[in-house]
């Protein structure tokens, strides 16, 4: 089994001040070993919930159903001990911003508090040369200053591969990736796409990178999902989908890219609280928009290989 | 703000009984005492709790109980006065120092230094020895003690707020500076201004028993708690109950206050609608 | 999307703008958010200003706004000299320079609801045509940002981003002012809704026929929309000029070496 992550029909429900929040309504995708996998989607998708639930990070107050198997153990059986366990070590979230560093404490001492709760390495000698071996291979220029110095004293790039740095600290199988690029511009999320690029050919790192921004997905995904109100619609090998996009959801998203023209979708977000079997697109969707009747959403079609499309304007 | 909290989101706790209870009694003191607190006699003095007299008499023979009672309206209405003097000084001197900052906040905050490097009791000593007694004078003298602390919050609390987004989008469409503060800067001032404010009028009731303790500000008759209390310890052997019961009182009331303000500081600064104030950026607007 | 090319009236003159902060306990080394900056943006132009985190764009966008003063230069709008307005006569004058920020939510007062944020713009123009301000005026304008009557009841939390942003826009244009200083307005927002919201914004400004600095660091949105573009790098201009020019030669690898 070479899968590192397999999810099967996840499906998670909030509750709130409005009711019941249907946040993944059953969702199935796996993520080999070596592999970026990308989840594109807006706010409000349940993109973020699947990070949380990966990580178990959904408290009890929620409902979870469905399996995680991490490999081959089912993380959602799982005793809180045992989980933490495999966190850093097996699976780890890159945070999605810098403001996750400790203003108060250098770079250095962040590491090596990673690498003390979490790793076998003791000893203070021991700890600065990994420390610093690990600053090198981000390709800093300078690890020795960079080990002594407080984020502030860091530009945003720097202190943003010094957070990818603390991620990576004691080789994780698997790296989940909230909106990593949200906040950096152009030229930090170049540096940051390569690095993520060098480290899954040079380590066999997966990673599971979950963002609306699909330049990342097309410079540095192999394979992707795009969700919209809980549920997959449209899975496949990342140059597939982008170059030949078959949901009209995925296509409005291409066509909304300003190298695209910026076309606007017409229409909001969906609002998450009901759950039936209906396509939540149709009345944005411009085929769906026409007709009379809902939808139903249909059994995935598979064009090509590895594509898969949950459309009912798509027929196999 | 204040229509904000429900009355049922405020769990009634026997404290806020009792909070209810005294200020009842103090806006009506003579129906529920059942003597006159002033009268004297001689012949029944120093006794215990009885039918008549429900915490028995003082050295004077007067009604421990009918004392305490109107005593309520002295502590409640005295504190009350100190923190409205205190709070308008130190409203104004605060906002000011906070909103225009600059020479005028470090003049002003230096001010705030030199008051409050003085130790309160012996500044509240001396002045009560310029003053003179009187439930007045002492009003004036612990607001003077007391106001340092609110200038210092509210400017704090107002330079905090000003470097607000919403403040300086404000500024940008072209408001005025009075109305940015008033409607922009002060409702975000009023939450934790109002649970130090609940906090100090523990703090003022038991700073106007510690002065009358010492002697200074009380006008005999006046039947209030930290006279009597001062008064009793000297019989405290013999006719325990001269002391004990102001001192019982003086320690609920301040106890029930700080225990409103706990409560308080719990529903306006804790809950979700303003928590969304300082979560921002974490998580977008859901 | 059809741009044209204005070789207009001159609008907004910068020239020689520097803002320097000292940094250092001991040594106070200079560093200058904004070292000799000098443009001109012509009426109707949509004027890009593209260029990296900490490259001054920001500290301009204010500086323009009148938030933080500069330790050198001038700024002329429509002949009046804008560094030299103080006290009253800036307020009155802000109504003609209005801005769309970059973070949507923390730009209205959460404890307002959209209606009363929206109201209160208007006292700009005095109490009495504050006054006269009715909900279904209110509406109006809510419509034209693609938003509904029912919005104005509701509380700046209970709106998405792409929402908060349509009102902060609304806002904006309340004034009818003659140039809107967009600081990275779409940055936060999810794709959909930062074309939207792009859509809606070039919309408008045609509508309202003000001239827009729009400030980004995503090139391909500049150059999508902008006709007219400045580059800034480390608080200097490098390039200003026609759009096509700019970007089509080196523009990227100049804002990246």
């Amino acid at each position: 089994m070479s899968d590192l992550l397999r999810v099967e029909e996840l499906k998670v429900n909030y509750y709130s001040s409005k009711g019941k929040v249907y946040a993944l309504r059953g969702v199935s995708f796996n993520i080999k070993r070596g592999e970026i996998y990308g989840i594109i989607g807006e706010t409000g998708s349940g993109k973020t919930t699947i990070c949380h639930a990966v990580m178990g990070f959904i408290g009890k107050k929620a409902d979870i159903s469905g399996r995680i198997f991490f490999k081959g153990r089912n993380l959602l059986t799982l005793k809180e001990k045992e989980l933490r366990k495999l966190y850093c070590r097996e699976m780890a979230l890159l945070p999605q911003s810098i403001a996750s560093l400790n203003p108060l404490m250098t770079i250095g001492t962040h590491i090596e508090e990673t690498l003390r709760a979490r790793s076998n390495i003791r000893g203070a000698q021991s700890l600065k040369k990994k420390a610093l071996d690990l600053l090198m291979t981000f390709q800093f220029s300078d690890p020795k200053l960079v080990y002594r110095s407080f984020p502030s004293q860091l530009s945003g790039g720097m202190n943003q591969r010094a957070v990818m740095a603390i991620t990576f600290c004691c080789s994780p199988s698997l790296v989940i990736a909230d909106e990593p690029t949200k906040s950096l511009d152009l030229g930090s999320k170049d540096s940051f796409l390569e690095t993520m690029d060098r480290l899954k050919r040079e380590r066999n790192i997966s990673v599971l990178i979950v963002t609306h921004d699909l330049e990342v997905v097309e410079k540095v995904c192999d394979r992707i999902a795009v969700i919209y109100d809980g549920l997959f619609v449209e899975t496949g090998k990342a140059g597939d989908v982008m170059s030949m996009p078959l949901h009209p959801y995925t296509r409005s998203l291409i066509r909304a890219m300003p190298k695209n023209g910026m076309c606007p979708t017409w229409g909001f977000a969906p609002s998450s609280l009901e759950n039936n079997d209906s396509c939540s697109f149709q009345p944005r969707c411009p085929v769906g928009r026409r007709l009379e009747k809902k939808h139903i959403v249909p059994s995935p079609v598979m064009v090509g290989k590895d594509h898969l499309v949950w459309c009912c304007d798509v027929k196999g | 703000m204040i229509k904000k909290i429900q009355p049922k989101k405020l769990i009634y706790k026997p404290y806020i009984y009792f909070l209810l209870f005294i200020t009842i009694v103090s806006v009506s003191p003579s129906t529920f005492s059942p003597n006159s607190p002033y009268v004297t006699d001689v012949s029944r003095r120093f006794e215990p709790p009885s039918a008549t007299y429900f915490f028995g008499t003082d050295e004077l023979g007067r009604c421990v109980f009918s004392r305490i009672i109107y005593g309520t309206r002295i502590s409640l209405v005295t504190g009350l006065s100190i923190l409205l003097l205190s709070l308008s000084y130190g409203g104004l001197l605060g906002t000011l120092a906070g909103y225009y900052g600059g020479w005028l906040d470090e003049v002003i905050m230096r001010l705030t230094d030199t008051f409050m490097s003085i130790p309160s009791s012996v500044f509240a000593l001396v002045l009560a020895r310029a003053l003179g007694p009187g439930l007045g004078n002492v009003s004036i003298i612990l607001s003077v003690a007391m106001w340092p602390g609110y200038a210092r919050m509210i400017r704090g609390l107002i330079s905090d707020i000003k470097n607000e987004h919403y403040v300086e989008t404000a500024k940008i469409i072209g408001l005025r500076s009075s109305y940015i503060l008033v409607k922009h800067i002060l409702p975000g001032v009023l939450p934790p201004i109002l649970v130090m404010a609940t906090l100090g009028m523990g703090r003022n009731i038991l700073m106007i028993s510690s002065l009358s303790f010492l002697g200074l500000g009380i006008v005999e008759p006046t039947p209030e708690w930290g006279a009597m209390l001062n008064k009793g310890i000297t019989y405290i052997r013999t006719a325990p109950q001269i002391a004990l019961f102001p001192g019982l009182f003086i320690s609920l009331t301040v106890l029930s206050f700080n225990l409103l303000g706990d409560q308080l500081g719990d529903a306006l600064i804790g809950n979700t609608e303003h928590r969304n104030i300082f979560m921002r950026g974490l998580g977008g607007s859901k | 999307m059809v741009k044209t090319i204005w070789f207009g009236v001159v609008m907004l003159k910068v020239r020689n703008l520097t803002k320097v902060y000292y940094t250092g306990i001991f040594s106070r080394r200079p560093i200058f958010a904004l070292n000799n900056v000098s443009f001109d943006v012509n009426r109707g132009d949509i004027f890009g200003i593209v260029g990296k985190s900490g490259s001054g764009k920001t500290t301009l966008a204010k500086i323009l706004l009148r938030l933080i003063q500069p330790d050198h230069g001038s700024i002329y709008f429509d002949k009046h000299n804008l560094l030299t307005l103080n006290g009253e006569k800036l307020r009155k004058f802000r109504q003609r320079i209005q801005a769309i920020p970059q973070n949507y939510e923390s730009a209205l007062n959460p404890r307002m609801t959209i209606e009363e944020s929206l109201k209160e713009v208007f006292l700009v123009k005095g109490k009495k045509r504050w006054k006269e301000i009715t909900r279904k005026g209110l509406s109006a304008i809510l419509n034209d940002v693609g938003l509904n009557e029912e919005h104005l009841d509701r509380y700046p939390a209970q709106l998405s981003g792409g929402q908060l942003q349509r009102v902060n826009i609304a806002r904006a244009i309340a004034l009818e002012p003659e140039l809107i200083i967009a600081d990275e307005p779409t940055s936060n927002l999810d794709v959909s809704s930062q074309a939207q919201i792009v859509h809606l914004m070039l919309g408008l400004k045609k509508k309202t026929n003000s001239t827009l600095i729009f400030i980004s660091h995503d090139l391909d949105l500049i150059s999508l929309i902008c006709n007219r573009v400045a580059v800034i790098k480390r608080g200097k201009i490098v390039e200003t000029g026609v759009t096509e020019k700019i970007l089509k030669y080196g523009g990227k690898k100049c804002l990246f070496q």
